[in-house]
């Protein structure tokens, strides 16, 4: 589609006489443009792509591809309850430097992120540093060069970091979000810039996420939650250790229940768990699935509540507490998001949850949406 | 040659009310709810700012609501109980990002359903409370500011800087401006 849509978008402007809603802001040069979106807190710091009518009809050209006009309203972010029209949407993913095709993977994650369970208004108000994780899944990842591989999270993938950017310009312009204003992450994370990668499913030894989640293997989806940055997870694997894939599953447990973290005293929110190829590969030949991993982690991401007392309350901490009790840090097997990511190594990831927020930040999942076409069946040609 | 770009922001999504209450603060026997979010001290804090109101109202009641959740509004059905049973209502506490969020929503909530109103923001937290309140409706809604910070600085300091805010809460739920 990449090669021939141009010109398509460039008929849809021309058989097309509706307007851009936006309001039009001109300037006498392009420098001028950039620096009125910096002055007026429209962009995340960096430099951004301008939103010229044309950038912003070729989004709208894919997001009409998939049924979905201009003035559709995917919902709303907080805390000022912005309206994420599709079009509003369109112009954010320009600036973020999205390439068209991009943009479903967009829609998809801006409709998650509306969802009322994401608790926007609080988790732009938190002093706690996380921020929406986008994870894609399905045959789009490989479409449009989404990495799950070496480096996702980092620089050079240019899919994932300008998705995940459009997502952080639309919390700002559309959500109100601003450091030291609405935004009082006490110190931030990276991931508040951008935070997107895929999961590689083709080096997983497990079925895709989005297929533990109700999708098919063949749908595209993002999930989508909110978590800090992440935590590194080194691990070595023995073969001849039969002890090897416990060794893991203890120190990825471990490090979801660091006492600093606040699932370690709260214990809800979800945790998401990037298991390194090898570890994953390792656990696998050890007999575990997501779900056997999911609930080994619950079980083993405890601390002794008489610790979680004196770390929290000090010497006003209680002192007739249960020497064999423990808190988890987890709220149950199911609120741990496992799949696979990162290039082979010793290492996994870890992202652990803010934990609060009126629904106790749960995880959203959303079908990426290309096209609303349906199968025209060919009659056969009767010769 | 001009260049011309599209506006990338939304409107804010929610209209602005006016916020127009006021307390006879002469009143003798006035109940007055104390909503506390839950936030390290801020019941202590409420508590320090009810026996401070006890010697500028006359013979006042207060009556603390507190919950353990600082990062959700109050449920609808403690604003039931508040509003049934308070003239006025005095929020806190602002000391960081979603619990000054909540407060003052709590506030615009009670306000909202016509009990004068003050929201305690400390002061690291102000320009994010006046956020908040234009985001939910009521860029008006009173609130009175604290310094940064008072939880963990002890009951003897939290109940001085109850003591010195008191007179400030009293002006502000009477009707006075900022």
């Amino acid at each position: 589609m990449r090669q021939s849509f141009r010109s398509f978008a460039a008929w849809a402007a021309l058989m097309s006489d509706t307007a851009i809603v936006a309001s039009e802001i001109t300037t006498k040069s392009e420098d001028e443009a950039v620096e009125w979106l910096h002055a007026n807190r429209c962009t995340d710091g960096l430099p951004v792509v301008l939103p010229t009518r044309s950038r912003i009809e070729d989004m709208l050209f894919v997001a009409s591809l998939a049924g979905l006009d201009r003035d559709v309203i995917l919902g709303a972010l907080g805390p000022t309850m912005g309206e994420a029209t599709v079009e509003k949407v369109a112009i954010n993913a320009v600036m973020a430097g999205c390439e068209p095709d991009y943009f479903p993977v967009v829609i998809a994650a801006i409709r998650a992120l509306c969802d009322p369970r994401m608790d926007t208004t609080e988790v732009q108000a938190t002093t706690h540093d996380l921020a929406p994780l986008v994870i894609v899944n399905g045959p789009i990842r490989k479409e449009l060069g989404i990495s799950g591989s070496y480096g996702a999270l980092g620089y050079g993938h240019r899919a994932n970091l300008t998705i995940g950017r459009a997502v952080r310009l639309c919390l700002i312009n559309l959500g109100g979000g601003w450091p030291g204003v609405s935004d009082m992450a006490a110190l931030g994370q990276p991931g508040k810039v951008s935070y997107c990668l895929a999961e590689d499913e083709e080096n997983s030894p497990f079925p895709p996420l989005h297929t533990s989640l109700g999708f098919t293997a063949d749908q595209n989806a993002v999930t989508m939650t909110g978590v800090g940055a992440p935590h590194s997870v080194m691990a070595i694997h023995n073969a001849d250790d039969p002890q090897s894939a416990d060794r893991i599953l203890e120190l990825i447990a471990r490090t979801i229940a660091s006492m600093g973290n606040n699932g370690a005293t709260l214990g809800t929110g979800t945790v998401v768990v990037c298991l390194g190829p090898d570890h994953a590969q390792a656990l696998h030949q050890a007999g575990h699935t997501r779900e056997s991993i999911q609930q080994e982690l619950w079980k083993l991401a405890v601390n002794p509540t008489t610790l979680v007392e004196r770390l929290r309350f000090g010497s006003f901490a209680p002192t007739d507490t249960d020497q064999d009790a423990v808190v988890h840090a987890i709220s149950g097997p199911e609120a741990v998001l496992v799949f696979v990511a990162g290039g082979p190594s010793v290492y996994s990831s870890v992202m652990v949850p803010w934990t609060q927020g009126p629904h106790r930040n749960p995880y959203v999942s959303v079908e990426i949406v290309t096209t609303d076409a349906c199968e025209v069946p060919v009659s056969p040609v009767i010769t | 040659m001009t260049t011309v770009i599209y506006d990338p922001r939304s409107e804010v999504g929610v209209p602005v009310n006016d916020y127009k209450l006021s307390l006879d603060v002469k009143a003798p026997g006035l109940v007055i709810g104390l909503v506390s979010n839950g936030f390290p001290d801020a019941e202590n804090l409420l508590v320090a700012v009810g026996r401070a109101l006890a010697t500028v109202l006359d013979e006042p009641e207060v009556r603390i609501f507190a919950r353990n959740d600082p990062s959700v509004v109050a449920h609808e059905s403690v604003v039931g109980e508040v509003v049934s049973q308070c003239d006025a209502v005095v929020t806190a506490m602002g000391h960081c990002g979603s619990c000054t969020s909540s407060t003052v929503r709590d506030a615009v909530t009670f306000a909202g359903r016509g009990l004068p109103t003050v929201g305690l923001v400390t002061a690291k937290f102000w320009e994010s409370g006046s956020f908040v309140a234009r985001s939910v409706g009521m860029p008006e809604v009173p609130r009175v500011m604290l310094p940064y910070p008072v939880a963990g600085t002890g009951l003897a300091n939290i109940a001085r800087i109850a003591d010195e805010a008191v007179i400030q809460i009293v002006r502000r739920l009477g009707g006075a401006d900022e």
